[in-house]
């Protein structure tokens, strides 16, 4: 019985760790996601042209679409396809 | 004689009988003991790796946490800063260093003070002007600058009309002649942010250079990238667990 309960301890524990590896990993993807985000828009400010793109860097995609009023949805999507990021937002239009 | 002989010699069986267990049974508790003692120190064994392997698991992930945090505030702190200037004229980026106009705040001219080089501002920024250690842009209607010390700033009674209610109107003193057409001022610092002894630090005019994150970075790896139209930063962090990191920051324009 003893050995049932330090067994299920360590299972928990294990799992734990799991866990918060994954967390971390998915926060660390979703800061670089951030991070070309930015840049990404902060080119689009200078003056962007209506229609649709889409940029990979590492193991994150960006896509993004402007129509002609300046309007900007973009998202940024992991190597499984999940959308990690999404952003709507408007840009001066060229 | 002998009867008694044979007697006693019987007591004597009945009470070894009754004090020792028989042979077999000696052998098997020995046994029982050696594997009890393997088990538990087994247990004590798994429980000290258990814990080890906690430990080391739990300070790789804080110190991915901590690269993790230092690489925002590097972003967030550098973009910022860059983006309220102009490059070549407001900052200047080298290999691990960039020295800026820090601005701070604006203030909207609303007239000119009873006293020489005195401004009736509305202000708003980030903090109040210190003179101690804020100059001033000054923003002419024909777009012309003037860089000049602030050398007051307090409370007026004038009034300020078209101030709202996030501005603070406030006369300001500076260490120059005033445009007659000026329309904006801005505040600003004069500073540098660094890469050294693992952090970025911000450094005031000449004092010293406080760290703004964890010390994290690996110098000789960790600097700003000059690009031939735009500034990024290329973070290494010093533990094995992290992955470089290359952050677009501002353009540059030739």
């Amino acid at each position: 019985m003893a050995l049932l309960v330090l067994e299920m301890a360590v299972v928990g524990v294990l799992g734990t760790l799991v866990l918060a590896n994954r967390t971390v990993r998915r926060a660390e993807r979703l800061e670089r996601a951030t991070g070309r985000v930015e840049a990404v828009l902060d080119s689009l400010r200078r003056g962007a042209s209506p229609g649709s793109t889409s940029v990979a860097f590492d193991d994150v995609r960006l896509e993004w679409s402007i129509d002609a009023e300046g309007r900007v949805d973009l998202s940024a999507v992991d190597e499984n396809g999940g959308t990690l990021l999404r952003v709507r937002t408007r840009v001066p239009p060229r | 004689m002998m009867a008694v002989s044979r007697r006693s010699v019987r007591r004597g069986a009945a009470r070894q009988c009754a004090c020792a267990p028989p042979s077999s049974a000696q052998g098997t508790s020995l046994v029982e003991a050696v594997v009890a003692l393997l088990l538990g120190l087994f247990l004590i064994h798994l429980g000290y790796s258990v814990i080890l392997g906690l430990r080391t698991a739990s300070e790789t992930v804080s110190d991915r946490l901590d690269v993790l945090t230092a690489s925002r505030i590097t972003r967030s702190v550098l973009r910022r800063e860059m983006a309220r200037g102009t490059a070549g004229r407001d900052w200047v980026a080298a290999d691990d260093s960039l020295r800026l106009r820090a601005f701070r705040g604006t203030a909207i001219v609303c007239s000119l003070g009873p006293l020489p080089s005195e401004l009736v501002v509305a202000y708003e920024g980030d903090r109040r002007p210190e003179p101690a250690k804020d100059s001033v842009e000054v923003v002419g209607a024909d777009g012309s600058l003037l860089y000049v010390d602030l050398i007051g700033a307090g409370p007026t009674s004038t009034t300020c009309n078209g101030a709202d209610s996030t501005e603070v109107v406030m006369a300001w003193r500076i260490d120059g002649p005033i445009l007659d057409d000026v329309l904006v001022v801005r505040l600003f610092e004069s500073g540098s942010y660094h890469f050294a002894r693992s952090a970025l630090r911000y450094r005031v005019g000449a004092g010293g250079r406080q760290p703004l994150t964890p010390e994290v970075w690996r110098d000789s790896e960790t600097g700003f990238l000059i690009g031939d139209s735009a500034v990024g930063v290329q973070l290494m962090p010093r533990t094995t667990v992290g992955r470089p990191v290359s952050e677009f920051l501002a353009w540059d324009p030739p």
